[in-house]
């Protein structure tokens, strides 16, 4: 795109609305990662986070198995 | 070119002062927060990549190249721990809905206040950009929101420039082809309500 093009773009999405962080957020955050720099621990949220791809992957499987059974279900009733 | 209080700011982080930190996160907070809830179209997700960015800059933050262009390495980070999520969230059928369901989040977005035309323009804008595909959603928020040049937006992207401008370009026809489908729907329900 040409810088015009770009300029005339730019211009229409400063209509676009500010979005805040929730002052909350931004504290907790501020202030984990904060820790996080001078050495610490990660906040525990991170890794509940982690933990739960595990778990998503095992509901997947879970998912896919129960489709598989009623589908076999359904082909030899 | 990175900017002279850029480098002292990163050779500060090196350096492991928390004031550096401090001014980072007060400089880029609002803007990583928006790009990333913009590009999930979930607050629940942008809350959790957004603690993800932040302390993945606190991890590396002594590891820094000296040279480094902290905007770009920020929304770098941001970007990749969206796809990262994305990439999760399509192995998880369960979230597969909840994905096809983003669109609405412009709703999360725009303040009922003010002017009655400028609110409507806004939601517009916003259900235009959430109806874009993640790449596209991203080139735009890149270039037409943050601010970046396309050479640092294709840096960012992880694609080369010529392969960046082409998908810029197809992202703003997309744009455009959506605020058109958006304004036809407006004055249709508008001349319904009549």
């Amino acid at each position: 795109m040409t810088d015009d093009e770009i300029d005339a773009l730019r211009r229409r999405l400063a209509h676009l609305p500010e979005v805040g962080v929730a002052a909350e957020l931004a504290d907790r955050v501020g202030r984990g990662a904060l820790e996080a720099f001078d050495g610490g621990a990660p906040p525990a949220a991170s890794w509940a986070r982690r933990l739960a791809m595990p778990v998503a992957l095992a509901g997947t499987a879970g998912a896919f198995l129960s489709w598989a059974v009623s589908f076999s279900a359904a082909l030899y009733p | 070119v990175v900017e002279a209080s850029d480098l002292a700011l990163t050779t500060r982080l090196k350096r492991g002062e928390r004031a550096a930190f401090q001014e980072v996160y007060e400089r880029f907070r609002t803007r990583v927060y928006a790009f990333l809830l913009r590009l999930s179209g979930r607050r629940d997700t942008a809350d959790d990549l957004f603690q993800e960015t932040w302390l993945k800059l606190a991890r590396h933050a002594r590891r820094l190249r000296d040279d480094t262009d902290l905007a770009a390495w920020i929304f770098t980070v941001a970007r990749n721990e969206f796809r990262s999520h994305r990439r999760w969230a399509l192995l998880d059928l369960s979230r597969l809905v909840v994905l096809e369901e983003a669109a609405p989040y412009a709703r999360l977005l725009v303040d009922a206040e003010g002017d009655a035309d400028a609110v409507r323009a806004a939601r517009r804008l916003e259900v235009a950009l959430a109806a874009l595909s993640p790449e596209h959603r991203e080139a735009i928020l890149l270039v037409g929101v943050e601010g970046f040049d396309q050479d640092r937006a294709a840096e960012i992207a992880g694609v080369r420039y010529d392969a960046f401008r082409k998908r810029l370009e197809r992202a703003r026809a997309e744009l455009d082809r959506a605020l058109s489908r958006s304004e036809a729907l407006g004055a249709s329900a508008r001349r319904g309500a009549t």
